[in-house]
């Protein structure tokens, strides 16, 4: 009975229902886009054909990292073992955000995308967006994680192809549709820091 | 002054204004700034800014609107009389900033195309009022942001509001007829075009009319979605609907297609647009190395007596006037691919199935690759980055002065 209580104060705490929402939008949304190859938006023509896929995980990435915004208006009582476990939270739902991605794209009938070995670019993407998106979580209540990864996608879809070297250039290489082992790493960094920073940084405290 | 630190303590909305700077800077050094001298294509040229500005602005009036009408905390809107006002404010002081920035890009573009912009025959008034719904839209997208944002919890409201403005532009601003957000894109001149007034002046009318409407959605104290609510939206959905069904086609027609103005006097006369007098130099300078090639070599008769800048209305009527389009690379400032401009010198623009129909037949463009490769043979050292591509029999198929004449004789005629 008390570790229930525990469990569902912990799920109180932080904005649990609305990260599970958003992860769920986004495995229905990878599905769907399994074998998309956006040609324009709007007025942008894009070079080559953008996957739909490698932009879902804008949301997965946002998802994750909301659920790590703590939803209380003063202290808790804090504990070190505590920090440990909101890392493994974090982590947690960044790995939650990677599966329910690329499975959503699997699951997909005759996905072209997923032919291609786009899978590991899906997970790049899930990772420098939950890093990115976790960097705000514990600024202004959690209400602008959206920002960097929004931003970096609308400018990596217009101003991130070079025509010279007809790629994208490294910034915007979440429009990439292979990854490499140094970009996967790098991925895996960007969450861990962003997370470990949460999780081990200075907070209010309150108690012994 | 005081007011304006009151507002960016408690609105998130302008502080989104360092981003569309940050947007507005990009999109006006970006890929060389061809578009300068052309009106029109100045004009267009900024309109792709909201592209990335309306999303962005749309999470951040959400945030602030969705922050307004929290249920956890006392509300500014719970002790105000009139809570639309705060809502009001959180929009202007978004809108308003993004207005302004607009504004000085606009000003900012306008003058780096001196003195070719003085050239333009589109008429000041209809790219005022291009530029207006350019403005509109910056509103339009700030009240898409906050209507959403007073029925969602701030955590969520900036994507909600940042993806619906991503979906109304996708949908609404680039389809076959009337697209109330299509606030000009361009990546290619407009010279020759200018806006439809009955076009323009209509989005200016849905914009400015569901911009209100918008706003009026939910303006209240609690966040729930009441009756009133859904008859706006379904409103909101009409007027737009209403427009694109029956609003003007294209943004964009063909002027009365006047000739270039600015001629200079040389073997052969080239004529270009005024507000392509920045690149005059480097054409001409291009061209007359291009004709005294030929002429010192006996291919003389190769080399039209004028040759004229073409628009998407105007291109020359008689095989003596060759017509030409002014590449990226010299509107960006560079020097003429010697390929492309002989090329030009060599397409008889006169014949009409160059532009239209099926295309001319396999024996037209034998031919003229044959008097483009006979003409760049007779430079020592062709200036072109395409020539590596180019196999070598290609580049090895050289006409003697005779066969030149002939095959140019063919190719004039238009008939194939």
């Amino acid at each position: 009975m008390r570790q229930n209580n525990i469990l569902r104060t912990w799920l109180r705490i932080h904005r649990t229902r609305i990260a599970a929402a958003e992860l769920a939008v986004a495995s229905l949304l990878s599905a769907a886009v399994s074998n998309v190859g956006i040609e324009q938006v709007g007025p942008l023509v894009f070079p080559v054909p953008l996957l739909g896929i490698l932009v879902v995980p804008v949301l997965s990435g946002i998802g994750a990292a909301t659920a790590s915004v703590e939803d209380f208006r003063f202290p808790l009582p804090h504990r070190p073992a505590l920090s440990v476990l909101r890392l493994v939270w974090c982590l947690g739902w960044v790995a939650a955000a990677v599966g329910i991605s690329v499975a959503g794209m699997l699951v997909a009938p005759n996905s072209a995308a997923s032919q291609a070995g786009a899978e590991l670019a899906v997970v790049r993407n899930v990772l420098v967006f939950s890093g990115l998106s976790l960097l705000l979580v514990r600024r202004w209540e959690g209400q602008f994680i959206w920002v960097p990864a929004v931003v970096l996608t609308l400018a990596a879809s217009m101003f991130g192809f070079s025509e010279a070297r007809y790629e994208w250039y490294w910034w915007a290489t979440v429009f990439s549709e292979e990854a490499t082992g140094l970009q996967l790493m790098v991925g895996i960094g960007m969450v861990v820091a962003a997370a470990a920073l949460n999780a081990f940084g200075r907070r209010r405290m309150v108690g012994p | 002054m005081n007011r304006a630190k009151y507002v960016f303590r408690t609105f998130a909305g302008p502080w989104s204004s360092i981003l569309v700077l940050g947007l507005e800077v990009a999109n006006l050094v970006q890929r060389g700034r061809p578009w300068r001298g052309e009106l029109l294509w100045t004009t267009d040229w900024l309109g792709i800014v909201f592209f990335l500005a309306g999303p962005v602005i749309a999470g951040f009036c959400a945030v602030d609107a969705s922050r307004l009408t929290r249920t956890d905390v006392l509300p500014v809107i719970v002790v105000t009389p009139r809570p639309w006002r705060v809502y009001l404010d959180a929009v202007v002081w978004t809108a308003g900033p993004a207005t302004v920035l607009h504004v000085v890009a606009f000003a900012a573009a306008l003058s780096m195309g001196i003195p070719g912009i003085g050239a333009s025959n589109v008429g000041w008034l209809k790219i005022l009022a291009a530029f207006a719904v350019q403005v509109l839209a910056v509103w339009w997208f700030a009240a898409l942001g906050s209507a959403i944002g007073r029925f969602t919890t701030p955590i969520a409201a900036g994507i909600t509001g940042a993806g619906a403005a991503l979906i109304a532009f996708y949908l609404l601003s680039f389809r076959e007829g009337f697209a109330p957000l299509d606030l000009g894109s361009a990546t290619v001149t407009r010279l020759g075009l200018t806006i439809d007034g009955g076009y323009v002046s209509l989005q200016g009318l849905v914009l400015a009319a569901t911009t209100g409407m918008m706003f009026l959605l939910g303006a209240r104290r609690d966040r729930r979605f009441h009756l009133a609510d859904a008859a706006v939206a379904v409103a909101v959905l009409g007027v737009i609907g209403v427009g694109m069904v029956a609003g003007p086609d294209s943004r964009q027609v063909p002027d009365r297609g006047r000739p270039p103005e600015n001629c200079y006097w040389g073997d052969p006369v080239v004529c270009l647009y005024g507000e392509h007098q920045r690149v005059a130099d480097v054409t001409v300078g291009d061209v007359l190395e291009l004709a005294e090639a030929a002429s010192s070599s006996g291919y003389g008769f190769l080399v039209p007596s004028a040759v004229h800048e073409m628009s998407w209305s105007y291109r020359p009527d008689e095989p003596e006037i060759r017509g030409f389009i002014v590449s990226d690379e010299v509107l960006t400032g560079g020097r003429w691919d010697q390929l492309e401009l002989v090329q030009m010198l060599v397409q008889p623009s006169h014949c009409a199935q160059l532009f239209e129909g099926p295309g001319p037949s396999e024996e037209f463009y034998d031919l003229e690759e044959s008097l483009v490769f006979t003409w760049l043979s007779l430079l020592e050292d062709p200036r072109s980055a395409q020539l590596e591509d180019i196999a070598d029999e290609l580049s090895t198929k050289v006409l003697d002065p005779e066969e030149a004449r002939l095959a140019k004789t063919v190719i004039d005629s238009c008939n194939y």
